[in-house]
């Protein structure tokens, strides 16, 4: 009897707790992760474009890149909405699309346009066409979105932001995928 | 010969002794000495002068002095440079017992007199007594109206005049008479004689204690005043004036060193704090050497109420309470300040007493002085437990009354309209608030040269600080920047977000939010987007 109020006291005090923390602690953190969106930098197609890829979306409104970058090392040529926007079959809009080679900062905005539903799913929000100055391929860094002001030590520093039908920020992870 | 000579001149004599002398009208004897001062044991001279003279030919002259206090030692004589014995005759003698001196001397031949004026002889003279004032007169004692008699080439008799010579016989030495603080470093030394120069002005001569420099020493023309210029005194503080080794002209010295007490000056003086321009507050400081055991100070600053208008007192001092009273007057203003500090006040320093604030009114130059007469400052300080008034030497100040200026800012929106909900603060203080009016024009008026700050906001627009140097009446553009929509201070996809929901919205509808229909025209469209992405990234200056 004594030895069973041994197992027990024991399983109480100390296994039953150790179980619930390495349980529950990450499987929360992973449907925490699994609840924000993506934002996925990707060079798949060349080693000239890359794509900034927008996963798992569900209220997606409006959204915006600015690049930072080193002049002597890239030089960012052309920035294109992608097909997130364009395809998303509602009234959008281009608004900001702007490149400063001299200083090294490119901005692009797209919104939705009026009281429509938001955009939802997964797609390039942007696709990014540079050149690259010398042979190493700059160190890529997202930057985060609540950041104030610019950074010009970047390399190649990206700033997303996604905005909702609430004209909030969206939280979201990134990711940056190199596949030559 | 000799013999002819001398019973000519006995002859002379009696008929001058004897017969009935007319008094002469203009002729005199005058017995000059060869100093006004002399001293015991002091040698000198008397020139005996005969003036105004018609035809002498023969004079008797007896004189008498205090034996007690002079001696005769020697007589020259001089009869006008003549030739003795060839043209003139005389005869001499002193009887230093009796303290007289006789004379007598008669021209040589019938051809021979002497008109005009010339020197007879010389006594000299020694000083043997300490009488302050010696006399050699004409011996009325013994010869009575006929001390001194003269006869002319006409054998008439004639009386002379004599003017007796009197003498100062200093034995005394030099005494302070009365000292006096003139200023906070000037004082006057009154002495009862005159001094021997040398000594006078010798620094090593006066010593003032506690330790007080002597800087430089003026003597007045009479001798008797010494002017001491010194170090900074301290004022109240009880000074001891010590002189030593002076003389006075005759080389009297004092036996012991004299001893005089005086209370150092205090120096006030009025300090404009530059610069000063018109229509700010000017401060003029009321400053104060060292000082020990003050217990009040009064004084009347006067200026002038057409540069200047009294707005107040400040004093550091918690134990001063500055009473100050206005009064107009016909072409000028003054004042009345009076401080009754609670315990008496001691600094060792340059300090502040306090502080006037005044409100130039016109540009130029005013003095602020201290009035004088009977409204003079007045100090009071204690000394062993007794207040006495202070000396106190002041400054007046001037005031150089600067141009200010006026700033004009005009503030810019897309749309030049609705400038209603425009708020702009003065240095970022929202305790400063500055009127902008229908048009969006702001007045900034009497500023002095330098930098200011103007925050603006406005719904819609970055809020901003927009720095004006004004170095002269300034207009300036202060154009506002559109797209901060969601008060965030920072134009970013948010904005151009919130805007782009409104997108094709026309006043009146649904949604309508006017502080996006940037250009007024009632839609909130493609060029109030562009209004607000035109601006993208741009972020508020303002320092939190």
């Amino acid at each position: 009897m004594k030895k069973y109020e041994s197992i027990v006291l024991k399983i109480g005090l100390f296994i039953l707790p150790m179980v619930i923390v390495m349980l529950f602690i990450p499987f929360g953190r992973t449907f925490d992760q699994q609840a924000k969106p993506v934002v996925r930098l990707s060079a798949l197609k060349s080693e000239h474009d890359m794509e900034i890829v927008v996963e798992n979306v569900t209220d997606l409104y409006a959204a915006s890149v600015d690049l930072f970058y080193d002049t002597e090392k890239i030089v960012v040529e052309k920035l294109e909405t992608g097909d997130l926007f364009v395809n998303c079959e509602k009234p959008w809009m281009e608004v900001v699309n702007s490149i400063d080679a001299d200083q090294g900062i490119a901005n692009f905005a797209v919104s939705l346009l009026g009281e429509v539903d938001a955009i939802k799913g997964t797609g390039v929000l942007v696709k990014v066409y540079y050149r690259i100055l010398d042979d190493e391929m700059p160190r890529v860094k997202f930057l985060d979105y609540i950041m104030e002001g610019f950074s010009y030590d970047q390399e190649f520093g990206i700033r997303p932001k996604l905005v909702n039908d609430e004209i909030e920020y969206i939280p979201y992870r990134s990711k940056v995928q190199i596949n030559n | 010969m000799k013999k002819i000579s001398v019973l000519l001149l006995l002859f002379m004599l009696t008929t001058v002794l004897f017969s009935d002398p007319a008094a002469a009208e203009e002729g005199s004897i005058n017995l000059i000495p060869s100093t006004d001062t002399v001293k015991k044991n002091m040698i000198f001279e008397v020139d005996i002068q005969a003036d105004n003279m018609d035809n002498l030919y023969g004079l008797q002259l007896h004189l008498n002095f205090d034996s007690s206090q002079l001696e005769i030692i020697d007589f020259r004589p001089d009869f006008f440079g003549w030739e003795r014995g060839t043209q003139y005759y005389e005869f001499h003698r002193w009887d230093n017992d009796r303290g007289t001196f006789d004379m007598v001397f008669t021209c040589c031949g019938s051809d021979v007199y002497f008109s005009g004026s010339g020197k007879l002889g010389t006594i000299e003279f020694r000083v043997i007594g300490t009488d302050t004032q010696l006399k050699i007169i004409e011996n009325q004692r013994d010869k009575s109206d006929r001390a001194c008699l003269g006869v002319d080439n006409q054998s008439q008799p004639s009386k002379y005049k004599v003017y007796q010579a009197t003498i100062h016989n200093d034995n005394s030495p030099p005494d302070i008479n009365n000292i006096e603080v003139i200023d906070n470093s000037t004082i006057r030394i009154e002495f009862n004689e005159p001094l021997e120069n040398a000594s006078a002005l010798d620094v090593n001569n006066y010593i003032i204690e506690p330790d007080l420099g002597i800087r430089s020493i003026q003597l007045d023309e009479s001798q008797r005043i010494v002017t001491l210029v010194t170090d900074p005194q301290v004022g109240n503080r009880l000074y001891e004036l010590n002189v030593l080794n002076i003389q006075d002209l005759m080389g009297n010295r004092p036996f012991d060193v004299l001893r005089k007490y005086f209370r150092g000056s205090m120096r006030l003086w009025l300090e404009a704090v530059d610069p000063i321009y018109k229509r700010n507050t000017g401060t003029v400081k009321l400053k104060a050497g060292p000082v020990e055991e003050m217990t009040q100070l009064i004084f009347y600053i006067k200026y002038d109420g057409n540069y200047l208008t009294y707005t107040g007192v400040r004093c550091d001092n918690e134990n001063f309470s500055p009473q100050v009273t206005v009064y107009p007057e016909a072409s000028y203003m003054y004042f009345l300040c009076r401080l009754d500090p609670g315990p008496p006040v001691s600094r060792y320093d340059d300090w502040v007493v306090c502080e006037f604030d005044f409100m130039p009114q016109n540009v130029g130059s005013t003095k602020l002085e201290f009035m004088t007469g009977s409204k003079s400052p007045e100090a009071y300080g204690k000394v062993n437990g007794i207040s006495e008034r202070i000396v106190v030497e002041t400054s007046d100040a001037i005031m150089d009354i600067l141009q200010s200026y006026t700033l004009t800012g005009y503030v810019k929106l897309v749309v030049q309209k609705n400038f209603s909900n425009v708020s702009a603060y003065r240095d970022g203080d929202e305790s400063k608030e500055i009127d902008v009016d229908t048009k969006g024009k702001l007045q900034l008026e009497n500023l002095i040269p330098g930098i200011y700050t103007i925050r603006l906001f406005n719904p819609g627009y970055l809020p901003m600080d927009y720095y004006i140097d004004v170095q002269c009446d300034t207009e300036v553009e202060l154009h506002m920047i559109p797209g901060d929509l969601n008060d965030d201070w920072l134009i970013d996809i948010c904005d151009i977000a919130k805007i782009c929901k409104k997108f094709s919205t026309k006043k009146g509808s649904d949604g309508w939010e006017s502080v996006m229909d940037y250009n007024c025209d009632e839609w909130i469209d493609v060029v109030d987007i562009s209004i607000v992405a035109r601006n993208y990234g741009r972020r508020s200056n303002i320092e939190e």
